[in-house]
């Protein structure tokens, strides 16, 4: 019997070694959540993300700051994420959504990005020199210094590297940044107008 | 709310942002006697029933009467047509005017009709690329020069191979205005020193001429020396205004302040500048409210002449979240600072070449609005 036992653990973990090497390299496992485009209803994260091209909707403000808790912006936002969902699916792309409070204290941050609903990812905390505003303030996608804003940018999602081990995102350029309330709600009410996007491969789920 | 300048101990609040302070006892109110110049120095006083006549008051007539002609900018469609945000323009040739648009850091180039030609910048700290631009000048046809926030001025050529960087020109100042003067580079932004900075085509710093705001305060100092900055190339006189007070002023290359003008209906804003309970200093702008007027435009003219534009802001504007209630325009001699109040309806003023005027409009949407001027001795 222990020799069973034995032979049966060895080969369970050689079944989880050789599992384990194939998942080295792979796509991040999806969960359990339907990887089926959404189509209508309130914005909801998709917990899935797709090869190829997406956009992704960054939304940047604070708590402490007046202008970023105006009562319309909610909304907007949510009228913007559904807006420009529905468009990357009908362009091929994927989708994200991505909330950013520039707040010092990580839980007001948390908060404030609550009233905005659902991100498929948030950040908060240090202020302007949080990790996302360092990106698409003052780094990689420069931009004013001000809140609150969105943007839009376009990335390729995928094996970058094309090598079958770097999985990650390249390429991200701005679509559209709008800066206060007032550009931002106007272009919600505008229905999210974005320049004319090229042609893409449609994006593929897990 | 914005993000300004990091300026150590000092905090400032804009009564805009909807910050509430208390004033406290010894505070300063600006502007203070020494930025104010005597009146009989004044080479004019120019209010909205001065009537200049001549020239100068021919040209005014005409431009209130410009008509549009062109727009250029969509709200959907290809990249080229939509644009972020219009930060200026300019016609570097003949049928041919460039635009900077200081969110997609580029520099797009549109003939005449608005047919898109070329682009050329994008968002970074490397060559030909931009982080926050300001201002877009031409010398010449192939060389254009754009100052940056980030704290550089950076020229960029035609080459056989494209567009080029081909000198970064590093300030110790923010940049807030530029101009060309026969070849040198005019730029304005303060420093102790002074205010217009002048460097030669390769980059050298040749000198800093005229007088910023005076204080012994080095925030209200750079804050109050923000303004506007316009190069004539007829009588080689560098025009600047400085963002809250109503003097134009004239100088010579060489520093010589030439003439000194008011603008007689110029509301100014309340500066009020204290100390905190806990000793931090403070700058209020329009602390309780009230009218206030600030420079939006200097544009030099090839005849000699200077369009100084003014926006007026109101509660209501601020209220309506307009970029301000009225444009005030008025139209200088570059040399000698008298000039004629032109009215309330010429849009805002961003290049003028030969009968056309070019403007940027954020309303509805980010866009170039192209103007003619009727020719001298049209009938209206």
């Amino acid at each position: 019997m222990k020799r069973a036992i034995r032979r049966g653990a060895l080969l369970a973990a050689g079944a989880l070694v050789f599992v384990g090497a194939l998942a080295i390299g792979r796509r991040p496992p999806a969960s359990a959540a339907t990887p089926e485009p959404q189509r209508g209803g309130p914005y909801r994260p998709a917990a899935v993300t797709r090869e190829g091209t997406e956009l992704v909707l960054v939304y940047i403000g604070s708590s402490g700051c007046v202008p970023s808790n105006h009562e319309d912006l909610p909304g907007a936002l949510e009228q913007l994420k559904v807006r420009l969902r529905d468009r990357a699916d009908g362009g091929r792309r994927g989708f994200a959504t991505v909330g950013i409070a520039r707040d010092w204290v990580v839980d007001e941050g948390l908060a404030h990005l609550r009233k905005y609903g659902s991100f498929d990812e948030v950040m908060a905390g240090r202020n302007w020199m949080n990790a996302g505003v360092r990106r698409y303030v003052w780094e990689e996608i420069p931009g004013e210094a001000s809140t609150p804003q969105v943007l839009v940018v376009e990335r390729a999602v995928g094996d970058v590297a094309a090598r079958g081990i770097q999985y990650g995102t390249q390429g991200e350029r701005l679509v559209v940044r709008k800066v206060g309330t007032d550009e931002i709600l106007a272009w919600a009410q505008q229905g999210a107008p974005l320049p004319e996007l090229a042609a893409v491969s449609p994006a593929r789920g897990p | 709310m914005s993000l300004l300048r990091p300026a150590g101990l000092l905090f400032v609040a804009l009564a805009a942002a909807g910050c509430e302070r208390t004033a406290e006892a010894g505070e300063i109110n600006h502007p203070t006697a020494e930025n104010i110049p005597a009146e009989a120095g004044l080479a004019d006083i120019i209010g909205a029933k001065s009537r200049a006549g001549g020239e100068l008051q021919a040209f005014a007539e005409r431009l209130a009467k410009a008509r549009l002609v062109l727009t250029v900018g969509k709200l959907e469609g290809p990249p080229s047509t939509v644009f972020g945000a219009v930060e200026d323009v300019d016609v570097h040739m003949p049928g041919r005017f460039a635009v900077l648009d200081s969110r997609y850091n580029e520099v797009r180039v549109f003939d005449q009709n608005g047919t898109f030609i070329e682009s050329f910048g994008r968002p970074g700290r490397g060559p030909t690329e931009f982080l926050a631009p300001e201002a877009l000048e031409s010398d010449g046809p192939d060389r254009f020069v754009v100052a940056d926030r980030n704290a550089q001025v950076k020229v960029i050529e035609r080459t056989p191979a494209g567009m080029q960087q081909r000198l970064t020109i590093p300030l110790q100042f923010t940049p807030e205005d530029l101009c060309v003067l026969g070849h040198d580079i005019v730029v304005q932004g303060p420093l102790p020193g002074g205010l217009l900075h002048l460097y030669s085509p390769d980059g050298r710093h040749q000198r800093t001429i005229g007088g910023g705001y005076q204080s012994t305060n080095a925030l209200v100092r750079n804050q109050l020396s923000d303004g506007r900055a316009a190069c004539s190339a007829k009588g080689q006189t560098i025009i600047a205004m400085l963002r809250y007070l109503p003097y134009v002023r004239g100088y010579g290359a060489d520093g010589t302040l030439r003439w000194t003008s008011r603008l007689a209906d110029f509301r100014t804003i309340k500066i009020e500048e204290g100390v905190e309970p806990d000793g931090q200093p403070y700058v209020l702008l329009g602390e309780g409210g009230g009218d206030y007027d600030q420079v939006e435009v200097l544009h030099a003219l090839d005849d000699g002449l200077v369009i100084v534009q003014t926006a007026r802001h109101t509660a209501q504007s601020g209220r309506e979240r307009r970029d301000y209630a009225e444009l005030h325009t008025y139209l200088l001699s570059a040399e000698t600072g008298k000039g004629v109040y032109v009215g309330n309806t010429v849009p805002r003023v961003l290049d003028v070449a030969g009968n056309r005027i070019y403007t940027g409009s954020s309303e509805p949407f980010p866009q170039v609005r192209v103007y003619e001027i009727a020719p001298a001795g049209a009938s209206s």
